[in-house]
């Protein structure tokens, strides 16, 4: 990776570290040393995380595939075209594997990677699933919200934003958040959609937020880390950094990092 | 002839000293074939009861029950329907009769168009445009339109269960109400009665016991036949499996108290006996009002 980059969320597993690149490839590299212990190529720039998961690391490529890679023989399982690029972060269930494209479908396999439905939205997906409680939730630039059924992929409710959104949604008991790029980050009601709260920030949310302890932070392209509370969207604290925030924070012993386009990663107080 | 009995009855020692002699150890492939788990029986099992009683003081029946199940299982998919909908009608001159006659029959007519026939029929396997709560939602504006235009100054509550898979889709207006029964002991109901003595519980302003008796008990500020525009409560949930999920009207949670509705609804492998004994015990009760129910039991 000495002249590229990766973009996606390194995944640990057995002190390995998996990330995908905008070279093509994947690379496994040891948590320990640094060294790079084999990679993997694909046809396209890799912006999809990889999900590690019965032996096995998931991921998507910009050349269309969803791959499956073994892990012991660092070789090709299967891989599936699914016709776009590829840059959400496969859901992994215990049945089923979960993922959407740029060109809009949403897919759901089985580990052999045969298709067991696919559901179609007017534009892109960028924003990774989740899956809980039988439903499947992700975010389109068709401006809509999905909640589909993780079993059929029937849509069980559809909520509309203002403009599209590629951030991705957490979850913690029925409180559902996300952001979109019509600057808001809301609130809703994993079961019925009804709007908890929205917040309102100062440019687009295309991070992704996290909940920790009842509370809700998420980061905008306005360069400011938000610190919310889940229950009533209400301000706790606010961080200003000096450019973007498009990526997630990560909390650890109560400390907050969070990465901003000005270069520095800043670590703060939950 | 002596060495055949001895070899026939076992007396023979070398045979007993070879009962010790250890075998080889069984491969990895012959352990898996003696020690491999029972196959998963699919698909899940819904059974479902249902029963209904005018009460002991009312002279006629208001209340409609309807539904509907099926099930569709092969190597790839193995998906339950079933639509379920208890409606308690009211109002003057039989319209309560006809409101929530027309209400369940409108509502269960709908989702069985709209989500039945794509979901079974071979040529057409794509999804309905609009979401399943959209459908519930859809269906529930069309049993109001249909009660306003067929029981004018008549009204009723509506509480619909919609199974697909593993979820249910509740839509709710009124104060019938849908409970999920876990087999560990838990009666919870799903539904959020919208009437004025549970709006002043919620308050704070009476206990659950005042309600019980509060003089207006039976008044709602939401039913279909109302003439204000409102929205049904609508909510997904993974059904309890296993488990069972009761509909039914205030003739039967209003009279009998959550500990023995549990106890009706689980003593009983048969969901019709037990529907049928909960109605007796709500008449026994007093019967004071129409009693309707469905029980669904999933293994």
């Amino acid at each position: 990776m000495d002249h590229s980059y990766g973009v996606g969320k390194p995944a640990i597993f057995e002190n390995n570290i998996y990330i995908g690149s905008e070279d093509k490839k994947m690379y496994c590299i040891s948590a320990w040393t640094g060294k790079e212990l084999w990679t993997f190529s694909t046809d396209g720039p890799i912006r999809s995380s990889v999900k590690i998961a019965e032996g096995h690391a998931f991921f998507g490529s910009d050349d269309g595939y969803l791959y499956a890679v073994n892990l012991v023989s660092n070789k090709i399982t299967w891989r599936i075209d699914s016709g776009s690029p590829i840059r959400t972060t496969p859901f992994i269930t215990r049945d089923n594997i979960y993922f959407g494209n740029e060109y809009g479908d949403f897919f759901c396999l089985d580990f052999s990677g045969h298709v067991r439905w696919r559901f179609k939205t007017k534009k892109a997906i960028t924003s990774s699933p989740i899956v809980d409680g039988g439903m499947v939730f992700f975010a389109s630039l068709d401006s809509t919200f999905y909640a589909l059924d993780a079993k059929s992929g029937w849509v069980v409710w559809r909520f509309r934003m203002e403009k599209g959104s590629i951030s991705s949604p957490c979850k913690s008991e029925n409180f559902l958040v996300f952001g979109s790029a019509d600057n808001h980050i809301y609130c809703l009601e994993s079961g019925n959609a009804r709007e908890i709260w929205r917040y309102k920030t100062d440019h687009q949310v295309s991070g992704s937020p996290i909940i920790y302890n009842n509370s809700v932070y998420c980061g905008s392209a306005d360069g400011t880390l938000y610190s919310l509370d889940l229950k009533n969207g209400q301000l706790r604290w606010k961080f200003k950094t000096d450019d973007l925030i498009t990526g997630s924070p990560v909390i650890i012993n109560n400390i907050l990092y969070i990465g901003s386009s000005d270069h520095l990663i800043y670590a703060l107080y939950a | 002839m002596v060495d055949f009995f001895k070899r026939l009855f076992g007396s023979n020692k070398n045979n007993i000293s070879s009962i010790n002699v250890e075998t080889a150890p069984l491969s990895e492939e012959q352990l898996k074939f003696v020690t491999r788990e029972d196959p998963i029986v699919t698909p899940s099992q819904i059974l479902v009861g249902v029963g209904q009683s005018v009460g002991r003081q009312r002279d006629h029946n208001e209340d409609a029950l309807f539904y509907f199940n099926s099930n569709f299982a092969n190597s790839s998919k193995d998906i339950s329907f079933g639509i379920f909908i208890v409606a308690d009608g009211m109002g003057g001159h039989e319209y309560g009769e006809v409101a929530s006659s027309v209400a369940s029959k409108t509502l269960g007519d709908y989702v069985v168009q709209k989500l039945y026939s794509p979901l079974f029929n071979p040529s057409s396997s794509t999804p309905p445009n609009e979401s399943i709560q959209e459908i519930i939602e859809n269906g529930i504006k069309l049993a109001q339109n249909a009660v306003m235009h067929k029981a004018p100054g008549g009204g009723t509550t509506i509480t619909a269960g919609l199974i697909l898979g593993d979820q249910i889709t509740i839509g709710h207006v009124g104060d019938s109400r849908l409970y999920f029964i876990y087999p560990d002991g838990r009666i919870e109901s799903k539904t959020n009665d919208h009437s004025l003595v549970k709006r002043l519980v919620d308050l704070g302003q009476i206990s659950e016991t005042e309600a019980k008796n509060h003089p207006n008990k039976n008044v709602l500020y939401r039913a279909l036949g109302q003439s204000e525009p409102f929205r049904p409560d609508l909510m997904n949930l993974t059904i309890p499996k296993p488990g069972y999920i009761l509909i039914c009207s205030d003739g039967l949670w209003g009279t009998i108290v959550d500990e023995e509705l549990f106890r009706l609804a689980t003593n009983f492998e048969n969901p019709s006996i037990s529907c049928s004994k909960m109605v007796d015990a709500a008449n026994k009760a007093g019967g004071p009002d129409n009693i309707s129910v469905i029980l669904i039991k999933i293994l």
